[in-house]
């Protein structure tokens, strides 16, 4: 049997690598395909990231066009639409295995479905706001297993068609890097990027919110406006490609300060050692919403990236983006009460078992026509 | 007063900025937009480049490093630490507002310890 795994992005990357890692121990043959932001310098250049993880990337799949606009970002979609077909046509693998809710997972989907191979689709079911949902559901429905993050997701996935025993609910496979501890001690840092966190810092990360682009310089003059008035460092993490990336990144400079630190992209391990430590995480990031519980750290979320998600109680939404809604979240997230509370929060995305689960799962389960052929059962 | 051939704006080209980094001698560039300082390019990030094949008309702002290293104040002792740690032949020194006022050059670091 043969299992390709397909990323584009540095959060997918996070759901796969503890799946490949077991991949390896249990001598599974895969292949792996990168595209998108892994392969761009401008966005961090994560190809490299994988590889020194150990994996072997087989597919490079260039896609991007610049401009980083709605136009451009979709007509990218279409290049990776034709390239895919090759890699699979030459892979010819038993499985491909795609993970969460970006555009370029959403063509995978296509193209896998088209070509007749077997999907099984990581944090299936699951809200997101903006478009991301939307292509989330549309993944669901080319997919041929579903691994639910969460009972939310898989009751959901059940009210919309999903045959029962494709559903699994497994949890995020992300967590087991942070149930592995794989992090590494603040001081690490401090020595390789010349940082002092004595006092503390925020970690910031704002993607594009896709359906209000036009809003994007408006709330980060909020968030610029909130976070001059703290006296912590902010550790910045570079947007993902989304239409509208590029005016993040303009603004940042336009906007930053000398305690504003920008990474365009960061080991799994320093970015983890980073949350973990943190005072709080600002932004409208996944990880946010997935990772921060693990480590009981504060999460104020701004905007509607993230609408709907299941969620814990370590996590405070700012809806509508403000200076003063921002500045109020965030003196909550620091009262000795929010943080007495957050101490007993569970991750209610799972326990970090996860990956074992998955492998397991499609390993064990029988390509035939009852996979194949799905019944939308409403 | 620093010198013009240290700094390069955010649209300037590849050719451009290797003739500045060969005028100043040090192996890096400063990107500034109106005094602000964004990032640094250093003789690494073009080699970066060529090797992911950037042609001659990439700009300074999709070159540089913006996780660069710098200093508030002009401390010799932190320049030192930076140098020594970090290996790296120039260190702006910025306000808060990333607003360049000197830098420190590995050339002259070491004429010092002479």
């Amino acid at each position: 049997m043969k299992i390709l795994f397909f990323t584009g992005s540095r959060g997918e990357w996070g759901y796969l690598r503890p799946i490949l890692e077991k991949c390896k121990k249990m001598r599974v043959k895969f292949s792996l395909c990168a595209t998108n932001m892994h392969l761009l310098d401008s966005f961090g250049f994560s190809l490299k990231e994988i590889e020194k993880d150990g994996f072997k990337v087989d597919d490079k799949i260039y896609m991007a066009l610049d401009g980083y606009n709605k136009h451009t970002v979709t007509k990218s979609m279409g290049i990776l639409m034709s390239s895919l077909v090759d890699t699979l046509s030459r892979v010819n693998p038993d499985w491909v295995v795609l993970a969460g809710d970006r555009g370029e997972t959403l063509i995978a989907s296509i193209v896998s479905a088209y070509t007749d191979i077997p999907i099984a689709h990581i944090q299936a079911g699951e809200l997101s706001g903006i478009i991301d949902g939307q292509a989330r559901h549309a993944i669901g429905k080319f997919s041929n297993l579903h691994f639910a993050s969460n009972k939310d997701a898989a009751s959901r996935l059940k009210k919309l068609g999903e045959e029962k025993f494709r559903i699994k609910l497994v949890g995020a496979p992300q967590l087991d890097d942070l149930k592995n501890k794989k992090f590494n001690k603040i001081s690490n840092l401090k020595v390789k990027y010349n940082i002092d966190f004595k006092k503390g810092y925020i970690l910031v990360i704002y993607h594009p919110p896709q359906a209000r682009i036009e809003s994007i310089k408006q709330d980060l003059n909020s968030i610029f406006d909130f976070l001059k008035t703290v006296k912590m460092k902010k550790i910045w993490i570079s947007p993902n490609s989304d239409a509208g990336s590029s005016i993040i990144k303009n603004e940042f400079f336009k906007k930053r300060q000398s305690d504003d630190y920008l990474f365009d992209n960061l080991p799994r391990e320093e970015y983890l050692t980073l949350l973990k430590n943190t005072k709080c995480i600002i932004g409208n990031s996944s990880s946010g919403i997935l990772e921060s519980p693990t480590f009981k750290v504060p999460c104020v979320n701004l905007g509607n990236r993230q609408f709907g998600r299941l969620r814990a109680k370590n996590v405070i939404d700012v809806n509508k983006i403000s200076e003063k809604k921002i500045r109020k979240a965030f003196i909550q997230s620091q009262s000795k009460s929010f943080k007495r509370k957050i101490k007993s929060v569970i991750n209610p995305y799972g326990d970090g078992n996860s990956s074992e689960k998955i492998l397991k799962i499609i390993l064990n389960t029988k390509i035939d026509d009852k996979l194949m052929f799905k019944k939308l059962t409403y | 007063m620093i010198k013009d051939y240290f700094l390069v704006s955010k649209n300037e080209k590849l050719n451009s900025i290797i003739e500045k980094i060969l005028i100043n001698g040090h192996r890096t560039v400063i990107v500034v937009e109106k005094k602000k300082v964004l990032g640094l390019i250093s003789e690494g990030d073009i080699l970066k480049a060529l090797l992911y094949k950037k042609n001659v008309n990439v700009s300074a702002i999709n070159l540089m490093n913006k996780s660069f290293k710098f200093l508030m104040k002009k401390d010799d002792k932190e320049a030192k630490k930076i140098f020594q740690k970090h290996l790296c032949s120039l260190i702006p020194v910025v306000n808060s507002n990333m607003i360049l006022k000197d830098l420190f050059t590995l050339e002259k670091f070491l004429l010092k310890i002479k």
